[in-house]
């Protein structure tokens, strides 16, 4: 490549990364070669003619098509990682299951006689506790996290949860039948339940039960979704009912029919109290603990 | 295109509307053929979907350029359309700069600017390579360093086919003013 040529090639590069001004030596060069400076002008105006072409439209026909199936393809995408998601979602819900229903029957088998039970009722039990407790965590894993016809589900599971996990962590420290022996043989307090009857004790019992860790459960979640807080208590009251039920069912194997009902509606009314003042609270909480936006600057 | 990789279909959108038009300009000039213009222009975005989670932040035009010139080389590749449109390099190499100038009229050139037909003839006649070079530095605003990496050659290459394709140009925009002159005259 001459001098020229190198001259032209720079001064191309020069025209198309948009650099004005020409560096010195070239203009040096340009001063004394009339191809060159020729060229220059020459390239100047053919880059110029280059630009005032007109660009086309992409066909609509074309351009639709391309849209679709890129649309479409994203769409499959999307529909696979969301049937993988399921999947896994699935398969860690019920691992969840199991361990939590095999872990709770045993808590509760260190409190209650669970020998009236025979083995394939007990079985079948914790099957269906696990199948319980599975449907439980999905709802917290997959469920929205913002409220859907009112509803936050995600946190409604959660709360379920959380409220069953510390009714057994009560059950273990001191289960309803413990309290029972303790309310009527106590003697400073024995007096207050003398006379009153096993269901009605149960029925209390089996409210407070179920309203302690409810309240304390909603009332956590209740800070991180203040939103709706009587729907999300009384839905979390709910599930809690469900998977509290097989383990007020194992430990009235001896009971009568008045009693476990009893225990079970006293429970029904404690979360139905406990979800909705909890989650009341911890909205009430949430509102003192978020950072308060002044909104400096908005109207005066 | 970071929202775009992440499965956002409205990202998608806007970079379509943004890149698709000179997308198409691009293969129907680079291709010189309007049937494979539309082939490639699906296919480069049905590429981009497929490569758009190897984007890493930087020019997304250097990239949707890099996957549409990769197509047109493989298209090339095919025996029937290298035997009509390719040229290796060595003939690229072998192409005169074009720089006698001395019977050239710089108004012509200008009146040549008019004549959109004749420009477009002219860029369909340059060599592949040098056409790819010309279109992308042209109508994309790719630097030296993003042709070199789309057109997979070397930054050096990359320039040279610069100089060559618009040396070419001129030459061929020279005979057609010349050519239209004579037939003015006559």
């Amino acid at each position: 490549m001459n001098r020229c040529e190198q001259t032209q090639l720079e001064l191309t590069n020069a025209l198309a990364e948009g650099n004005l001004h020409t560096p010195a030596e070239l203009q040096a060069h340009l001063r004394g070669c009339a191809n060159c400076r020729q060229a220059w002008q020459e390239m100047r105006l053919t880059w110029r003619a280059l630009g005032a072409l007109a660009e086309e439209e992409v066909p609509a026909g074309l351009s639709q098509t391309t849209r679709a199936r890129v649309l479409r393809e994203l769409e499959r995408e999307q529909a696979n990682a969301e049937s993988a998601r399921i999947g896994k979602s699935a398969l860690v819900s019920v691992t969840l299951g199991v361990v939590f229903s095999v872990a709770s029957v045993w808590v509760l088998g260190q409190k209650s006689d669970l020998t009236a039970f025979s083995p394939q009722v007990l079985l079948s039990m914790g099957a269906a506790w696990a199948a319980l407790y599975a449907a439980a965590v999905l709802l917290a894993m997959r469920g929205d996290s913002e409220p859907r016809y009112g509803i936050a589900a995600r946190w409604v599971g959660i709360a379920g949860l959380v409220a069953m996990g510390l009714s057994l962590a009560l059950t273990r420290s001191c289960s309803i039948g413990q309290a029972l022996d303790y309310c009527k043989m106590s003697p400073g307090v024995r007096h207050l339940f003398a006379g009153v009857q096993s269901q009605t004790l149960y029925f209390l019992l089996g409210s407070l039960y179920s309203l302690i860790p409810l309240l304390i459960a909603s009332a956590i979640v209740g800070i991180k979704a203040p939103r709706h807080p009587v729907v999300l208590g009384l839905m979390a009251g709910g599930v809690f009912v469900v998977l509290t039920l097989p383990a007020i069912l194992l430990q009235c194997g001896a009971f009568s029919v008045g009693v476990s009902l009893s225990w079970i509606f006293g429970s029904v009314v404690g979360s139905l109290a406990g979800g909705p003042l909890g989650s009341l609270a911890g909205a009430v909480l949430g509102r003192h603990l978020r950072p308060v936006h002044t909104g400096a600057g908005a109207a005066t | 295109m970071l929202a775009y990789a992440g499965g956002d279909a409205g990202a998608f959108d806007e970079l379509y509307k943004r890149y698709g038009a000179r997308l198409f300009n691009f293969l129907l000039r680079a291709s010189g053929d309007r049937a494979r213009a539309e082939d490639l222009f699906q296919a480069t975005f049905l590429h981009l979907h497929q490569a758009r989670k190897n984007y890493v932040a930087g020019t997304f035009k250097a990239f949707l350029f890099t996957i549409a010139a990769n197509l047109l080389r493989d298209e090339r590749s095919r025996a029937e359309y290298r035997r009509r449109t390719t040229m290796d390099e060595e003939t690229i190499e072998a192409i005169p700069a074009a720089n006698r100038i001395a019977d050239s009229d710089p108004e012509s050139l200008s009146e040549a600017r008019e004549a959109s037909e004749t420009i477009e003839a002219a860029i369909a006649q340059l060599p592949q390579g040098l056409r790819e070079a010309l279109l992308l530095s042209r109508y994309q605003g790719l630097s030296a360093r993003e042709i070199a990496s789309a057109l997979g050659i070397s930054q050096g290459a990359a320039k040279v086919r610069l100089f060559r394709a618009l040396a070419q140009l001129r030459a061929a925009l020279r005979a057609a003013d010349k050519a239209a002159g004579e037939s003015g005259n006559e």
